[in-house]
């Protein structure tokens, strides 16, 4: 047993493996106000909620990005969501977001997991985000 | 979480997804006076693989800051929650919503 037990921890390690990738979520060039709760500010201060916001869209994007060496290297990790931000919500007319969340899900849970080939640090991992939220405007006979 | 052939730990994703708001709203209990501006939110996905047992993690982490509201205005009509949440944007987002009426 004694003769076994450095053998049994030499080949966990050899057949143990891991992968994974990150990302950052900015909004530096988004025209609207985001906002993670159901509430928002305008330029005054004043505060809108759900009684004096008009509900007009719904905000829905998404990045999966590969991750290499062990999650240590993420390239394009970076994931700026003022584009879709800016877009969506011109064309639904909107003013802000309200309401954002952001989530990854677990559809990359095989390729970070694969036996054996993660031991590889070139075997990629990946992280899926999703973003979503509500496109909201204030509503007209609620302005201060 | 489950992944094919793998003996791995059950999960609860989407089940019973995190929520900030009880954070939130110690942090920033009276949205007439602060807010909770976010400066970064990182959302990472990794998992490990031993001997055909394998975990997989996502995780999302938030960092911010409260602000105090200079006006204190708490908007057009009465805070219409029993309990009140601090209003947090993303980044430079800043830029009101849609303006000055």
């Amino acid at each position: 047993m004694n003769r076994l037990l450095p053998l049994l921890l030499a080949s966990t390690v050899v057949v143990a493996g891991c992968a994974g990738a990150h990302v950052e979520i900015t909004a530096r060039q988004s025209r609207y106000a985001i906002s993670m709760s159901p509430v928002v500010r305008d330029s005054s201060g004043l505060l809108y909620d759900h009684q004096s916001l008009e509900y007009v869209g719904a905000l829905y994007t998404g990045r999966t990005r590969l991750g290499f060496f062990y999650s240590a290297l993420t390239p394009l990790s970076t994931f700026d969501i003022s584009e879709d931000v800016n877009a969506q919500v011109a064309a639904a007319g909107g003013e802000a977001v309200v309401g954002l969340i952001v989530s990854a899900s677990d559809g990359c849970d095989i390729l970070n997991n694969f036996p054996i080939l993660n031991i590889v640090p070139l075997w990629p991992g990946c992280v899926p985000v999703t973003v979503t939220g509500d496109i909201v405007r204030r509503r007209a006979e609620t302005g201060p | 979480m489950w992944v094919p052939f793998l003996n791995t730990d059950a999960g609860f994703f989407d089940a019973n997804p995190p929520q900030i708001d009880l954070k939130a709203e110690s942090m920033a209990p009276d949205p007439c006076k602060g807010e909770i501006r976010v400066s970064a939110l990182r959302v990472e996905s990794f998992g490990v693989e031993a001997f055909l047992y394998g975990k997989e993690e996502q995780t999302v982490d938030l960092t911010g800051e409260v602000l105090a509201v200079p006006s204190g205005t708490c908007g057009p009509r009465p805070w219409p929650y029993s309990g009140s949440r601090g209003i947090i944007f993303l980044d430079q987002a800043n830029a009101a919503a849609g303006g000055t009426p």
